[in-house]
Parts: structure tokens; sequence; C-alpha cells
């Protein structure tokens, strides 16, 4: 080997990856030339220097991060469907069992947070002083024009730079809810229940909050940063073990957008007070309507995503791959503002719609049945203010299991309450149905409960209940 | 080369079941190796994040095609330098992104490599050192600078690099030889 070959082989020496023929060529020739031989120290101690450079380490919190990212790209309902064989987990529901406790958890947290604001503004005296700062539904009601201009504001800004800002503004009402939610760790998760067989069912579990937008993958960063810090990473630990917890935290955003809620409705009692709408909030509900679900759902709202690129199968992967906001887009066209957010809310895979009206008497009670009916049905859920004490539970489930629920809410909520309208006197709840308006073959019956206190004036005899 | 660490098998096998611990135990393994070789790929530390986010997300959805024939650690890092590259190319003209960067004073996203020191004229001594050699390896070009992350840096076999790479093993010799070559260049007062 001449001392030329042998130079261009001095890396591959140094590093011990020349074969031995080859090794014992470039000793001799580095015997015989002091160049080689200076050449070769040369680049070991180059590589020496580039050894002594300090490792980096991965900033604090990453791997929550990553796993609030995977949790939002919708990975896990991808990956493991891809998975070989055995039995127990290697359905997509392994994972989602995996986080089925914190995801019960998290719901059961927000209907309590629902109950303790509630309560506590149903019961405190009226005040202007304690007027949150960042009223947004009291703006909204006041300042329509205003608030819709600043909403048209925030959608020039980029994803990131919004979701700093809502960070920041929302900042005093995590507070304030985290001393407002006192409860978190009585709630115990739900008992181990029968698996699961459909799949829209399986997507809807892992759906945020309704009204509030999907991580983008490409977003979730900055997203699931932002939502770490909402989660109760100590009252978990409490709960979950170590390894659990750490995946947990990818739930983090459905725990974020229910502490949302909770302000929102909180905001929504407070606004319809402060705007003195009457005792029926119709102003307020009309505002609601007329400006989509609020303010703050539709600046998160996510911006339809470009289609993937390579064909229909690369573009059904994708889609698979977005996992449980594949069909969470913000439909087009003639559907309405309401439609369109509902449709944004459950996808666009179709379905039955039913719609529910109950009332109550007593707040507390009616919010503790509706705690337990949604713990044991198991099932996404969101919850919209609608003012003067109205809300509506949507959920998405499957036909048989939204019978089932709503017996559980009318025979809970409504009874207790119109029997406490009614003296104690025991009587039907009142429950008014809407016909279902099917638009597709039906996979998941999309159901909105809308819960209202009841009006002593009416003097309307309840209707037995009418479970379509 | 890393060594194949204890444990990984399993948990890789319980990730492809479905289990998300498992998955999340794998991502506490490797995210301080993974992070500072995209770090040293990227030269931008935010970058380096989301690159490292991206690839672990990638790494979870695809983890059902691992196969094992080689380490975790190893196709882990086969995403990650893809990820790069596909990066740097995104980054178009910026070829040299890393170099202009921190000519241009991004302290804040250029990397602190004086954390590790503990006294502070060792501190010092070691942060002009480790900024010499950081902005050597950042004038590499994408190519070079990747064979010496994933040799010099990061410890990968010939064979490893030239599965990470999709090249042979002669590739990779003769690629590595000509960076190092140029990073003694730039480091010859040092080396010399």
């Amino acid at each position: 080997m001449s001392i030329d070959e042998a130079r261009q082989q001095l890396s591959a020496y140094l590093d011990g990856e020349l074969p031995a023929a080859e090794r014992r060529a470039v000793d001799d020739a580095l015997a015989a030339s002091a160049e080689l031989r200076a050449e070769l120290d040369a680049l070991r101690h180059t590589a020496d220097l580039v050894h002594t450079m300090p490792r980096i380490t991965a900033p604090a919190g990453f791997a929550d991060r990553v796993a609030a990212a995977i949790a939002a790209d919708g990975a896990a309902a991808d990956a493991p469907a891809q998975a070989p064989a055995p039995a127990e987990s290697t359905t997509p529901r392994g994972w989602l069992r995996t986080l089925r406790p914190v995801l019960v958890a998290a719901a059961a947290c927000l209907v309590l947070g629902v109950a303790a604001l509630l309560v506590t503004r149903g019961q405190a005296p009226r005040s202007a002083a304690t007027a949150p700062p960042h009223d947004e539904a009291s703006a909204a009601a006041e300042r329509p024009e205003t608030d819709k201009a600043a909403v048209r504001e925030a959608e020039k800004l980029d994803a990131v730079g919004k979701l700093e800002a809502e960070e920041r503004e929302e900042a005093p009402e995590r507070a304030a809810l985290k001393k407002a939610v006192p409860s978190r760790p009585a709630v115990a998760p739900a008992p181990a229940r029968k698996p699961r067989t459909a799949m829209p069912r399986t997507q809807a579990m892992v759906r945020p909050a309704e009204g509030m937008a999907p991580a983008a993958p490409a977003k979730t960063k900055a997203q699931a940063g932002a939502v770490a810090d909402a989660f109760d990473t100590e009252r978990l630990t409490k709960a979950k073990d170590g390894a659990r917890r750490r995946m947990a935290k990818a739930v983090g955003a459905g725990a974020h957008r229910a502490a949302n809620h909770v302000v929102a409705l909180e905001q929504s009692v407070q606004s319809q007070r402060d705007a003195d709408l009457g005792a029926d909030g119709d102003g307020l509900v009309a505002s609601i309507l007329r400006d989509g679900p609020s303010a703050r759902a539709k600046s998160l709202a996510p911006r339809p995503t470009a289609p993937a690129p390579g064909g229909r199968e690369a573009r059904t992967q994708a889609s698979r791959a977005s996992g449980a906001f594949a069909g969470a887009r913000q439909p087009r066209g003639r559907a309405g503002k309401e439609d369109a957010a509902r449709a944004y809310r459950f996808g666009a895979a179709g379905g039955s719609e039913r719609r529910v009206e109950l009332s109550y008497a007593n707040l507390r009670e009616c919010l503790a049945v509706v705690q337990a009916a949604l713990r044991d049905a198991n099932v996404a859920f969101a919850i919209q203010p609608l003012g003067s004490g109205r809300f509506v539970v949507e959920a998405a489930l499957p036909e048989a299991e939204a019978a089932t629920l709503i017996v559980r809410l009318a025979q809970g909520a409504a009874t207790r309450g119109d029997t406490l309208a009614k003296g104690g006197e025991r009587q039907a709840p009142k429950v008014r149905t809407e016909p279902s308006r099917a638009k597709a073959p039906v996979r998941l019956v999309h159901l909105a409960v809308h819960f209202g206190p009841v009006r002593p004036a009416s003097g309307r005899t309840p209707a037995a209940p009418d479970n379509q | 080369m890393p060594e194949r660490l204890e444990g990984d098998d399993r948990l890789v096998a319980q990730a492809q079941r479905g289990d998300a611990a498992a998955f999340g135990r794998l991502v506490e393994r490797h995210q301080d190796a993974l992070f500072n070789g995209i770090c040293r790929m990227v030269n931008q530390r935010q970058d380096a994040e989301d690159l490292a986010q991206e690839v672990f997300v990638k790494a979870f959805r695809n983890i059902a095609r691992f196969e094992g024939r080689s380490a975790f650690y190893t196709w882990l890092y086969s995403i990650a330098v893809n990820a790069v590259i596909s990066h740097r190319r995104k980054a178009g003209t910026r070829r040299r992104l890393a170099a202009v960067s921190l000519d241009a004073g991004t302290d804040d996203q250029a990397i602190d490599v004086a954390d590790c020191s503990t006294l502070p004229d060792v501190a010092a001594e070691h942060h002009e050192l480790g900024d010499r050699i950081e902005q050597a390896i950042a004038r590499l070009d994408d190519e070079q600078r990747v064979m010496v992350v994933l040799r010099d840096i990061e410890g990968f076999d010939y064979e490893a690099i030239g599965t990470m790479l999709g090249c042979p093993q002669g590739t990779v010799k003769s690629r590595l030889h000509r960076a190092r070559l140029a990073l003694r260049e730039q480091l010859k007062d040092l080396v010399v």
C-alpha cells in the first residue's frame, strides 16, 4: 500500500474499521512515513476534541411534551393497529385503556368544576368588584363588535403566537380555577369496563372537549407545552403509577380544555347577570349562537389542513395517523355556524342527532347526576354554557348507549328537579325531544342534552320522557 | 456504537403491543442522546427540540414496523437523520444556517456549552474551546456534519451509519475521512 493509499484509510484505521490485512498494510505505511504518523495524530486529536464537547440534555419536560404530541397527533390510534398478534393490547384500545382512567378523571374534574363554580356563583352576592378581569363572555355580551374585531385580529396571528397570547390571558383564570376546584383528588378513576368495539367510539373518547381545537401536529409543541402546565401532576402522581403518569399527561390537553369550559361557563353566568338580560338569558343565548360556540372556541378552532400528498391511500393513512381528529375539520358551504360547530366537535362522520331538554330545580343535584351519568357512560363529552343557568351536554356515542344515558339523565336531574319544583310531589320529569335528523348511515348518535332551570311560572305539566 | 441498552427490546415489544407507558420509558431513556445528536446536527436548540419531538412521534407511529434487526436506538437515530436531512433541505439556501446563526449572535438559541463545567476558569476555557469546536462543526457542509456527529459524537460504527444513510460502508469511510480533514483544517491551530 502506497503512502497516499494509506492516507485515505487513516480514519478507518483510527476507528478500527479496517479488515486485518488492510490494517497491517497501514501499519507498514505508518512505520515508513513520519508525515503519515503526524497526519494520524492530527486526525486523532481532531476526533478527541469533538469528543470533549459537552453532552446537551433534553429540556425539562421534554418527555411530557412528546407524550402530549403523540396524543394530539393521534398516532396512538394508528400505531398499535399495525402491531402483530397478542391479545389485550393489540387493539387500538390498548393505548386508550391506558389513558381511560385519566380521561374519566378529567371529565369528572370538569363536572365538579362546573358544580363548584356555578354553586359558588349562584350563592355569592353580586359584586362588580368580583368580576374577573378577562371576562370574555361578558365582553361579548356588552361589546359584541369589539369582541368580534378582537377575534378577527386574533385569527390573523399565527397559531403559536395565538396560543401564547391566550396562555397569558388564561393565567389568572387558571389560578382562579385551581382555587375553585379543590376536590380533584377525590375523583376516583372509573372502574374497568367492558372493551369497546366501535372505532368511531374510540376516536370520540380521545377527542377533546367541544369547541376546542385539537392540536395540529405541526403545532403540538407549543400547544402541548401550554397544556402541560395546566395538568395537575401531583394529584395524578397520587392516583397513578409513575409510568402511566408519564403518558397520562398526554391528555393534559383535555384537562386544560375542560378547565376552559369551566371558566367559560362561569363567565357566561356572570355575563348574563352583568348584562341584566333577564331571567331566561335569551339575549346571551342568542349572542352565543350568533357568534359561534364562544370567542375562545372560535379562536382556537383548527384551520382546515391540506390534504396529505401521495394519493388516496396516503391520504387515508395520514387521516388515520391524525387519529381522533381526522374528521374534525371545519365544514364549509351551507352549514350554519351551529351546525359547523357541531360537525367540528363530532367530526364529519355523519350519524343521527338527538336533542333532549331537561329541567332542574337544584343545580347542585343536577350536576351530581350529570357527573355520575357521564362517568358511568364513559364517553367523550362537552359542556357548553348557554347562560342563565342553562347549559348543554353534548356527546357522541352509540345509539343504545345514548338511550341509556338519556334515561339516566332524565330519571336523575329532571325528576329531582321537578319534584322539588312541585313542592315535594313526585312527578314525571319534563323531557322534550326533537325528531332526529338522519344525515347518513347511523354510526353514532350526536346527543345534545340541554339543561335549564325549571320555570315556576310556566305551569306546564311535565311530560313523560321520550327517548325515541 | 452505543451499547444496546438493557431492556430496550422488552420495552419495544411492550410498546408494539400498544403499551404507551413502555414507549414513554423508551423516550426517557433516549431523549438526551437523541437531543444531543440532533442539536449538533442542526445547531439550533429550538429546531432540535421540534425535530426530536417529531422523531419520537414518528417512532411511536411506526413502532410496529420495527423488526429488531438493529438496536432500537439505531433505528430511532435513522428517523432522526432523515428528519434532519429533510429539515436542512427545507432550509434551502440556508445551507450554512448554523454558522450564520452563530455569527448573528442568537445567543438565546445557540447551544450553551458551558453548562457542564463547574469552576469559573475551567468554564471559561471550556466555553471558548467548545465554541470553537461547535463553530467548526457548524461550518462543515451538511453531509460532513452528519458524519462527524454520527461517528465522533454518537459513536456509531460504520455499518450502523451506512444503514442510517442508506449507503455502503466504503462510502461512509470516505465521507467520514473527508469530514475529519475538513474539521482538522478548521481547528488546525488547536490540533497541530
